[in-house]
């Protein structure tokens, strides 16, 4: 057996296919993003090497790709601030309910298996200055509204974050209840029998065992921020005058509307390597404030 | 799940606390609830229904959109594509996937430490950042179709998760259970597919719903691959009704409620397996 373990030409056979396939869907466009990213190329014509000169207009030029930054962190943070909370107080109702717990989660849960393009159409009608949802029911108490949440630049970008809040809040609760389900009873039954209440279990004994879930959905709602597009792609499309343009959809205009692959190239570089920087830096900060709440 | 008793100490207080509860769940359920609802009952509208009166029952259910979604604007066609991409690039993932796992966790190699931080390192890597690059590789290799390309960048992307928690997963099968095969003249290859495929069933109904709904639900990669309509998957499909109908809403509306039927359909019979899919690759990285 031992020697079985061993054997080359079974190592090869299997993980060839996995490997193979990996490096170059992964790491081999990552590098010719590298590369590309300090050219300027349309596609056809010559490949003109142009040293940083993309990255250079892009911090001390590009106003859209500044716009496209600030609307991220916004979207990160809004995005933070709308869910967890949210999802934490959820799951922590949920947990403690004898009936009914189940299909409240289910129901919650619904929209996060439905797809980003579906969801954006439902709101886009939602959305919709004369027949949306949201104008109708304003019409209850201010008669004649129809303001356009979508094509407004002060309520473009966050009608898309609350668009996002909605489909995914349920998927935070969820791993929050699985979390909250790894708890021993007895440790929740003796600290009631010791007189805490409620309350005093969510924060000092619930939330401390969850902080490792609450790292995990902070990275993963970091992270899914920086990438949005489907969205903003059918939504608002970035605008009005890219008010709600984000990272993915101006890397996308770029690259295949105005055929810039070299500056296309440059924005995904940049893309990928601040969702590695952050969820590294996530990590981080969780094992920094662990190490100092452990005494 | 229903497992905390609330200590009844206070049994007054505790019962308007708890209405409250169960009241802000209902409003909470509502707001999921109604828009689906709405949009259902819009789209059996006319236009003019929709504007005029939006918030009345259809005066007369109008299915015939539907029949002619499918017919007429191709809905059927791309229903057919995205199960394709979706079938094929989760059959092929789980396969490499699985033989992967097993090597980097049961064999042993010199390199296998570094391939699997390489390959975990990939989890971080967002498919976004490489749409770009893909996409000119692929013209550089002259690979035009979309059913070859976008089928293994779904294929690729897949990988470092189901890799991680198929690996999670063989680690827990005592090592006893392929050792007897061997024993017995069986080679690692054909114990591994006679003996330890088959015991890694759940792990793998989770990896299943995972990948295929992430691929189903795919836009941006199918919008950077796909160019022909006769390629498009029912993502594509349907965001066009955004722009070209777009004063035609009560299509657009059709359109969603036939994307999403067969999503809740399957959600509600096995919703329990859903969640547990979709969750567990977010609680295991």
């Amino acid at each position: 057996m031992e020697k079985m373990l061993t054997d080359r030409k079974t190592i090869l056979i299997m993980i060839l296919p996995a490997l193979l396939i990996f490096l170059l869907f992964i790491p081999i466009p990552a590098i010719t993003s590298i590369f590309l990213s300090l050219t300027k190329w349309n596609l056809v014509g010559t490949i003109k090497f142009i040293g940083f000169e993309n990255f250079r207009f892009m911090i001390f030029d590009d106003y859209v790709f500044h716009i496209a930054i600030k609307n991220t962190l916004i979207f990160v943070v809004l995005s933070i601030i709308l869910q967890l909370p949210m999802a934490f107080f959820l799951s922590n109702v949920i947990s403690r309910m004898r009936k009914y717990g189940r299909l409240f989660r289910n129901i919650i849960f619904l929209p996060v298996t439905f797809s980003g393009v579906a969801v954006s159409l439902i709101f886009y009608f939602i959305y919709h200055p004369n027949m949306g949802l949201l104008n109708n029911f304003l019409k209850l108490f201010i008669p004649g509204i129809n303001f356009p949440w979508l094509a407004d630049s002060r309520t473009a970008l966050i009608s898309v974050i609350v668009t996002l809040a909605w489909q995914w809040t349920g998927y935070h609760m969820v791993i929050y209840l699985a979390g909250i389900s790894t708890i021993p009873d007895e440790i929740l039954e003796a600290s009631r029998i010791d007189g805490a209440n409620e309350w005093q279990i969510t924060w000092h004994i619930i939330f401390p065992l969850l902080l490792p879930v609450i790292q995990v959905s902070t990275i993963l709602i970091t992270t899914s921020s920086l990438k949005s597009f489907d969205q903003i792609f059918i939504m608002t499309f970035g605008g009005p005058n890219h008010a709600s343009e984000v990272l993915a959809s101006h890397m996308y205009t770029k690259t295949f509307a105005q055929l810039n692959y070299g500056y296309g190239s440059a924005l995904s570089t940049v893309l990928m390597v601040l969702c590695i920087v952050s969820t590294l830096l996530l990590n981080q900060l969780f094992k920094f404030s662990k190490s100092k709440t452990e005494y | 799940m229903e497992k905390i008793d609330l200590l009844p100490q206070k049994p007054g207080k505790h019962y308007v606390i708890w209405f409250f509860i169960y009241a802000f769940l209902c409003v909470y359920a509502l707001l999921i609830l109604f828009p689906l609802l709405f949009v259902f009952l819009s789209s059996l509208k006319t236009n003019e229904e929709i504007f005029t009166s939006p918030w009345s029952l259809p005066q007369k259910w109008e299915f015939g959109k539907y029949v002619e979604l499918i017919t007429k604007y191709n809905m059927g066609q791309f229903f057919l594509n995205s199960i394709y991409y979706a079938v094929l690039s989760v059959v092929l993932t789980v396969f490499i996937s699985a033989m992967a796992a097993y090597v980097l966790t049961r064999m042993k190699w010199r390199l296998k430490g570094f391939v699997f931080s390489l390959i975990l390192f990939g989890l971080m890597v967002p498919i976004h950042s490489e749409l770009v690059p893909l996409y000119i590789i692929f013209s550089w290799l002259g690979i035009r179709t979309p059913r070859i390309s976008l089928t293994g960048v779904y294929v690729a992307f897949s990988l470092p998760i189901t890799i991680l928690i198929l690996s999670g997963f063989i680690t827990g099968i005592p090592r006893e259970m392929e050792e007897s095969a061997v024993m017995e003249g069986s080679s690692i290859l054909k114990a591994f597919f006679t003996i330890i495929f088959p015991l890694m069933n759940p792990a793998i109904v989770t990896v299943v719903i995972f990948n295929f709904i992430t691929v189903w639900n795919d836009f941006f990669a199918g919008l950077v691959f796909i160019s022909l309509d006769k390629d498009k998957t029912l993502q594509l499909g349907i965001a066009r009704f955004q722009g070209n109908f777009s004063t035609n809403y009560s299509y657009m509306l059709a359109a969603i409620v036939l994307v999403l039927l067969p999503s809740v359909v399957v959600y509600v019979t096995i919703q329990d397996r859903i969640i547990k899919g979709i969750t567990t690759g977010a609680l295991k990285g």
